[in-house]
């Protein structure tokens, strides 16, 4: 296995006004913060692409910047090639984060605007000693010909191109540093329609010609599958589902991944009044105990609102965290 | 009441100095009908919706003409345009942080809006707001009401934008990206209760998204811009199944639902820059099927079918994009 997430947890402090942090729970436990990222295990094999699917406050990004260790987890670990990521001290963990590459949502905030395309470049191959200095200019050439960029863009500063060429420009700096994994955060999240169909198909193809290993972010599921054959649904800082590849997306078990999925047909005219309403924005935050999804679910039951659900396996990869779908705990109390 | 139609012709809208950004667009939209405005950043979509309540940005002068029943818009005095505004016509936006005033409290200023409208006291006007608040959703309306916009989840705020617009029952509503900083499943629950309250007052609506996926799921008729033009138009209906703009297939071969399971034919290059068009078709430089006849001279919107028109002097052609069968190609974004 080339990555294993075992467990992460995170948990940002919650301050109220200006008087002290308060732990305090409110009766109803609502008020007792909810970590942004919960028992979290994901892995991911050398060439595998994952996609992970969650709205807003999910916890997906969270996840991945504790996998590339740009925030240090609470609790778990993250191996890579069996190295354990989390307990690396400063000097070596600046090496090996080299082998972890992020591109985030906002190519307009990710470049540096004072540097050209190729001093950006440039920067990584040197910092990391990568390239001897003579084969330096040949590799940034090559890099920018990769994602899709005259040449010329070396000399250019990144105010001198759009979104889609930005995006673009932060792939070729993420793949400079010769990354075993890469993880695209939303990376198209920020741009037009027709300019998202070009990165999508970027991404598809360096990850065939690079056989790079991938984690994908996207609040829509469907441009998760385009990428990613292997899909993971989270939701309020757990992986809920996780579909293996090979797995239809018909066939998720969870009732959340069943709600996005009704957005299927949403090409369809009059595709609104079909689906159903299921209070999403109503619930003014999540429950601090049991299942996170359980007040909006249509299923939700009893041990639902003690019993945070596990997540289990139900065969061939694909886990599920649902006491609806994997019968409930018998053992209550 | 007599229903008004709401009459957009040869509608254009410039900066000052600069070369026009809308350009020219006739819609018309009859009493109780949903119309969609669909394109890219930048395409003049939203831009045409402001200049219809004459709220283009400073610096912005709009030409045409817009006429609302018998009144003529863009000649109206400001006193009247603002008596107009809100009662008769109503707007909501994106973020409903930037349309709700943070310091007032929400019911108050759904109150606000019904007593400045219809004259009448504060009792009977906070009655309404109470009940307008329960309409769109909001559980335990007389608690909530004295709650600050900040107070509400980004669904909420929408809600609470939504019964501030409807709330002096305009007969005419525009909505320029509704639902667009929403996460899925509240964006659908948005939509609905959007398309119940103007169901059940018989109001007009003027949606503006990017997304064919939101015009799907509420209009009747719909428009596809591309800079600042109308490029194609017909029924909804009509136009996600057969569309007859190389531009409207290129948006649909761009969502990876729309093409399960194949690699998304992305629309190759950029929109051009305003100042900077074409003579003739402004996407002929991206379309796959254009000769030089494209780029001569410009090109009029013409009748495909009974309602349905498309901006191109290939339509005979389009139907090898539907298939597939001529690949743009080109890198770049």
């Amino acid at each position: 296995m080339l990555l294993t997430a075992e467990s992460l947890t995170k948990a940002y402090a919650h301050r109220r006004g200006w008087a002290a942090p308060s732990g305090r729970a409110h009766h109803d436990g609502r008020d007792a913060v909810r970590p942004a990222l919960t028992d979290a295990s994901l892995s991911l094999e050398r060439g595998e692409s994952i996609g992970i699917v969650g709205e807003s406050g999910s916890g997906k990004t969270t996840f991945a910047r504790c996998v590339a260790l740009l925030e240090r987890p609470d609790a778990g670990r993250v191996l890579l090639d069996g190295v354990d990521l989390t307990r690396l001290r400063t000097g070596s963990l600046r090496r090996s984060r080299r082998r972890i590459q992020v591109v985030f949502q906002d190519p307009y905030s990710s470049l540096n605007p004072r540097l050209t395309v190729g001093s950006a470049l440039r920067e990584v191959l040197l910092v990391h000693s990568l390239v001897p200095r003579d084969q330096v200019a040949r590799r940034v050439a090559t890099l920018l010909d990769q994602v899709g960029m005259p040449a010329g863009a070396a000399d250019r500063y990144p105010s001198d191109f759009s979104g889609g060429q930005r995006q673009r420009i932060c792939i070729a700096r993420a793949l400079a540093a010769e990354p075993q994994v890469l993880i695209a955060d939303e990376p198209v999240s920020a741009l037009d329609v027709s300019i998202q169909a070009q990165i999508l198909n970027l991404l598809a193809d360096l990850r065939a010609q690079l056989a790079l290993s991938m984690i994908f972010i996207s609040h829509d599921l469907y441009v998760v599958r385009y990428i990613a054959p292997k899909i993971a649904v989270m939701f309020g800082g757990r992986i809920v589902e996780v579909l293996p590849a090979g797995v239809p997306l018909e066939h998720a078990r969870h009732p959340y991944t069943q709600a996005l999925l009704e957005s299927r047909s949403r090409l369809e005219p009059g595709w609104l009044t079909q689906s159903r309403d299921l209070a999403a924005d109503l619930a003014t935050s999540l429950p601090a105990k049991g299942c996170p999804f359980r007040e909006r679910c249509p299923h939700a039951f009893a041990p639902c609102r003690d019993i945070d659900p596990p997540a289990l396996d139900i065969g061939e990869g694909h886990s599920v965290a649902c006491h609806y779908a994997t019968g409930a705990p018998t053992n209550v109390g | 009441m007599p229903k008004d139609a709401l009459r957009v012709e040869a509608l254009t809208v410039a900066f000052q100095g600069g070369r026009p950004v809308v350009r020219g667009v006739s819609f018309e939209i009859g009493p109780s009908e949903a119309f969609g405005l669909v394109g890219e950043s930048g395409s003049g979509k939203s831009l045409t919706c402001r200049a219809i309540l004459r709220l283009l940005p400073r610096g912005a002068t709009a030409g045409g003409r817009v006429t609302y029943g018998n009144r003529s818009l863009l000649d109206l005095d400001n006193a009247a345009m603002q008596a107009l505004r809100g009662s008769t016509i109503a707007m909501i936006f994106q973020d409903p942080m930037t349309a709700l005033n943070p310091v007032l409290r929400v019911g108050d200023a759904i109150a606000q809006v019904i007593s400045s409208h219809e004259g009448v006291g504060t009792r009977a006007a906070r009655a309404r707001a109470l009940a307008m608040m329960e309409r769109v959703g909001i559980r335990d309306a007389a608690r909530r009401a004295a709650a600050y916009p900040h107070e509400f989840s980004g669904g909420m705020r929408q809600r609470i934008h939504i019964a501030m617009a409807l709330a002096a029952r305009p007969t005419l509503l525009l909505a320029d990206e509704p639902t667009t900083a929403l996460d899925v499943i509240v964006q659908a629950e948005i939509l609905r209760l959007l398309e119940d309250l103007r169901r059940e007052q018989g109001m007009s609506l003027l949606l503006v998204s990017h997304d064919f996926r939101v015009v799907a799921g509420l209009c009747d008729r719909v428009g596809v811009m591309y800079a600042g033009e109308l490029v194609e138009v017909g029924p909804t209906r009509t136009i996600l199944q057969q569309p007859e703009h190389p531009y409207t297939v290129g948006l649909m071969n761009s969502l990876p639902e729309a093409v399960a399971g194949e690699r998304l034919r992305a629309i190759p290059g950029a929109p051009p820059d305003p100042h900077r068009l074409p003579r003739g078709c402004a996407f002929a430089p991206r379309c796959a099927l254009a000769i030089d006849a494209c780029g001569a001279a410009p090109i009029a919107l013409s009748e495909v079918s009974a309602g349905h028109a498309s901006r191109c002097i290939r339509t005979d052609r389009v139907d090898e994009l539907r298939r597939g069968l001529a690949v743009a190609s080109s890198p770049g974004a």
